[in-house]
């Protein structure tokens, strides 16, 4: 399952516990999903390439067992977007339910 | 060649250097963190390799996704090559106070053709001193915020339309097409400008892009 235009609310709920690399942020994702979201990885990248230029996350270099890592965090315009994305979302599964429910 | 390689050639196509260097190390980061799990979890090096790639996905479909987040080529030469008229204006000190003098004498001289009720010759003055100024005062203008640019950007379109209504007054379809033909590399280097605002975070403008 792969809902269109969710994956940078995903990354921004992933890096809000802590700062996070792409590989780890891919398996947190699907991890936390039991696998139900399952996204192409090389897409990933963009997402977090779109996200640092909207200035909602910011990425540094790293070392993880010896080996140089780009790390990326959330910043504080970032938390705002999730919030707001969080309430939008609930809104909209709050509507659908509804709508399913009625059904 | 190895099949990374290979999707990696895909998914850079059309990217400017800087923009595959970046997706080059991104991706065998990511690739060598993924095969090394899977070897962790006790899959061999062939169908540990065979998984990395297969989790990275269709490479045409990044490609699309990272051309709408990272310089494409085309995109890094206007970069490149946009400050070129703020450079001659500079390099020659003759040519910067030529050229920063010259729309105020116009200006002054269709005032003056103006008096003399002469009217068509002061709307061409009026017209082409209003573009020249347009177009030559922003380098020494304080215009380094995204307001004032786009403060700039509005007044340089209102004088470009404008300027089509003044000079070619109830016939300005035919202007709008004369203009949008005459000045057709502008409006690309500027549509051009606009997709580099989208994709560069603010910290990493250069001035050009303010303008």
């Amino acid at each position: 399952m792969n809902l269109k235009g969710t994956l940078p609310t995903l990354i921004l709920e992933v890096l809000v516990h802590e700062p996070s690399h792409g590989y780890r942020i891919a398996q947190k994702i699907k991890l936390s999903s039991d696998g139900l979201l399952d996204f192409k990885e090389g897409t990933l990248y963009p997402a977090l390439h779109k996200l640092e230029n909207e200035g909602s996350v910011e990425s540094y270099d790293g070392v993880e067992n010896g080996r140089a890592r780009r790390y990326y965090r959330i910043t504080p315009s970032g938390r705002k977007a999730l919030k707001d994305d969080r309430a939008e979302w609930q809104q909209l599964s709050r509507a659908v339910s509804m709508i399913l429910g009625e059904a | 060649m190895t099949t990374l390689d290979n999707w990696l050639n895909q998914a850079v196509r059309g990217l400017s250097k800087d923009s595959a260097d970046i997706v080059h190390r991104e991706i065998h980061e990511h690739y060598e963190a993924a095969r090394e799990a899977a070897l962790n979890g006790g899959s061999d090096p062939d169908k540990a390799d065979l998984m990395a790639m297969k989790a990275l996905g269709d490479p045409h479909i990044a490609n699309r996704q990272y051309r709408k987040v990272l310089l494409t080529s085309s995109e890094a030469k206007v970069l490149r090559q946009s400050n070129a008229e703020s450079r001659m204006i500079c390099a020659n000190n003759w040519v910067k106070w030529m050229l920063l003098s010259t729309p105020g004498t116009l200006l002054l001289c269709s005032a003056v053709f103006l008096a003399m009720r002469r009217y068509d010759v002061s709307r061409g003055m009026l017209v082409f001193g209003g573009l020249m100024a347009i177009f030559f005062m922003p380098p020494f203008l304080p215009i380094y915020t995204i307001t004032r640019g786009r403060i700039y950007r509005a007044i340089k379109s209102i004088v470009l339309i404008g300027g089509v209504l003044v000079l070619f007054g109830w016939d300005s379809r035919i202007g709008l097409w004369l203009a949008s033909c005459c000045f057709f590399p502008m409006f690309f280097n500027e549509w051009k400008r606009m997709m580099i605002r989208r994709k560069l975070p603010i910290a990493q403008w250069p001035r050009q892009l303010y303008l």
